[in-house]
């Protein structure tokens, strides 16, 4: 299965500068995924985050409805007007590596924050490809975390 | 020797519709490839479901459970403790999901009480101190194998063989029928013939091997279930947290110890479940958010099971999955097979599944196993029915400090006996 790739774009009514230096604070960013159980610094740019992923009602499973997922988040660039993620982590018994670019622009009333999201499945997840489409499962997913970051940042 | 019906796995599924079908006045076969309940059914985490946890997103399935709930009571109340249960709240998000539950509960009827938090604690003093919200619902726990036993030895009493060690291994299909099903006897390494009207398939997570073998086109993703025993048992109650359902949301008393389930991991084969440490210290982990005390005991022992997600002709996999599915396949034409379904709703399964046989065998005849009382439901009345010396040994566990232990030894004797004396019946001592 050939990695997944996502993006959007949203606008903060706050300057660049301001969106930037939440963006590359990462125990502000923890806090902003969705439905957090708990998370631990471990030095300036990398956490160890604890989250439930709702993969939705498509999949038939109850038990794999809501899961756990037990990940390391990296910041490992953070220059000019961008900052890149590197999300390692596992979730039902599989592998999930998420590349994460967000790149900040002003506009007239503050910043249009456009993102990238490159996700690669562990083979066990993508089993589940079989079953659902999980093409459009993630994407959901993607796109509910950066509502929750956008949230926090407004 | 030719029957009505084989039914295929030996675990609450399978043993549910042999009981029926046999009540039903059918003569029937049950092929276990290993013992009976060694599988899923045998693995499961104790609860006998009150609905409550499939209010909100599976109604249906929460109406059966509850209704099944109150008929195994009455069927085996020697299988079933009523600790009832309780869904506590522990963080502000649990907290917000409280009336979507009470609204679900009242929806599909099921029994249940508003608890004060500070009541929830006296009652339960090893519950969290800062619980938010608790809601009390008709939970309980139900001892797997009792139950099973119980099953296999009244379906084998009304008349069924109950075959152990029997592992179907292929088909002999001629004119689009199943006309003779292939059998290794693990027992003594040979390979046997059976052969039935209908072939009635209820392997669980191993069913897409069977009806491979009879030529159905199946796709298969097995998930493991990771439960983890602690060494004291903590609270009286089943304690749920109260929020949607996901992974780490159940802690069960079982007998003297602690359950605490579930993961959901995806597996790739249904007979190696790796469980790691990781899974442990989760579970735990989750657990102790609702009862601290767990995360300072001993863990026993984990174990797992599986739940497949299949993939065939005929099936609606979402539907299926949510809750259970009977498919008659077209070819061959008598074969029927159930995937799904929760060990709460075994008899359910095996009524649907036997109407579904009943009527391949162009029979009326309905299911009347809601009201019949298995076998160890009034034990040691029970026993007076069994030859000496096993009449002898059995009762003697009653009245002295093992009776209650006792009463799974009884079963287990008994399950032997039945296992023993259908292999006679059949002709392959």
């Amino acid at each position: 299965m050939p990695n997944l790739r996502y993006n959007g774009s949203f606008n903060i009514a706050k300057p660049p500068s301001e969106v930037f230096n939440r963006l590359t604070d990462l125990s502000f960013i923890a806090r902003c995924i969705p439905n957090v159980a708990s998370y631990e610094l471990m030095g300036e740019s990398r956490a160890r985050v604890r989250f439930m992923v709702d993969l939705g009602e498509e999949v038939p499973i109850a038990e794999l409805r809501r899961i756990t997922a037990d990940s390391t988040i990296e910041v490992v660039e953070a220059k000019g007007n961008s900052v890149k993620y590197r999300v390692n982590g596992r979730a039902a018994g599989s592998q999930i590596e998420v590349s994460l670019t967000l790149t900040i622009e002003p506009v007239s009333d503050g910043s249009r924050v456009n993102w990238s999201a490159e996700t690669s499945l562990g083979r066990l997840l993508q089993l589940m490809s079989r079953f659902v489409n999980i093409d459009s499962m993630v994407g959901r997913i993607a796109n509910d975390t950066v509502n929750g970051i956008t949230k926090c940042l407004q | 020797m030719d029957f009505d019906v084989a039914v295929i796995g030996g675990g609450i599924n399978g043993l549910f519709t042999a009981l029926d079908l046999t009540l039903r006045g059918f003569s029937v076969v049950l092929l276990e490839r290993g013992a009976i309940g060694g599988g899923t059914s045998g693995r499961m985490h104790g609860l006998l479901h009150s609905g409550a946890r499939y209010a909100v997103t599976d109604p249906k399935a929460a109406v059966e459970c509850i209704e099944e709930n109150k008929v195994l009571v009455n069927m085996a109340p020697h299988a079933v403790e009523d600790t009832g249960g309780y869904f506590v709240a522990i963080t502000k998000e649990d907290e917000e999901y409280v009336d979507q539950f009470l609204r679900g509960l009242r929806q599909v009827n099921i029994e249940h009480r508003e608890i004060n938090p500070g009541e929830a604690v006296r009652e339960e003093p090893n519950l969290n101190p800062n619980v938010k919200a608790v809601v009390e619902v008709p939970d309980k726990v139900v001892f797997a194998r009792d139950l099973m036993f119980s099953i296999a030895i009244s379906a084998h009493r009304e008349g069924a063989l109950i075959m152990q060690g029997a592992e179907v291994i292929g088909f002999n299909i001629n004119g689009g029928e199943v006309r003779e099903v292939s059998v290794k006897d693990h027992l003594t390494g040979g390979v046997r013939s059976v052969k039935a009207r209908v072939i009635a398939v209820a392997a669980g997570p191993w069913t897409y091997r069977v009806v491979k073998m009879a030529g159905i086109d199946v796709d298969m993703m097995p998930t493991m279930g990771v439960m983890v025993v602690y060494q004291r048992r903590l609270t009286k109650r089943v304690i749920n947290r109260l929020r949607m359902h996901s992974d780490g949301d159940i802690l069960l008393p079982y007998g003297s110890t602690s359950i605490m389930g579930t993961t959901a991991v995806i597996v790739e084969d249904p007979d190696n479940l790796p469980i790691s440490d990781d899974d442990i210290k989760f579970l735990t982990s989750e657990g102790s958010q609702m009862v601290p005390l767990l995360a300072k005991i001993s863990v026993v022992r984990a174990y797992a099971s599986v739940r497949p997600l299949i993939k065939m002709q005929g099936v609606d996999t979402r539907e299926a999955t949510r809750d259970f599915m009977v498919i008659r396949h077209e070819k061959p034409s008598n074969m029927v097979t159930v995937i799904g379904g929760k060990f709460t709703t075994g008899r359910l399964v095996g009524e649907r599944l036997s109407d579904e046989v009943a009527r391949m065998l162009g029979s009326s005849k309905s299911s009347v196993t809601r009201g019949y009382r298995l076998f160890g439901a009034n034990l040691y009345d029970d026993l007076r029915e069994l030859d000496e010396p096993l009449r002898s040994l059995a009762s003697s566990f009653r009245g002295g400090v093992d009776e209650d232990r006792g009463r799974v030894a009884v079963l287990t004797l008994l399950m032997s006996e039945v296992a023993r004396d259908s292999r006679r019946r059949i002709g392959w001592l």
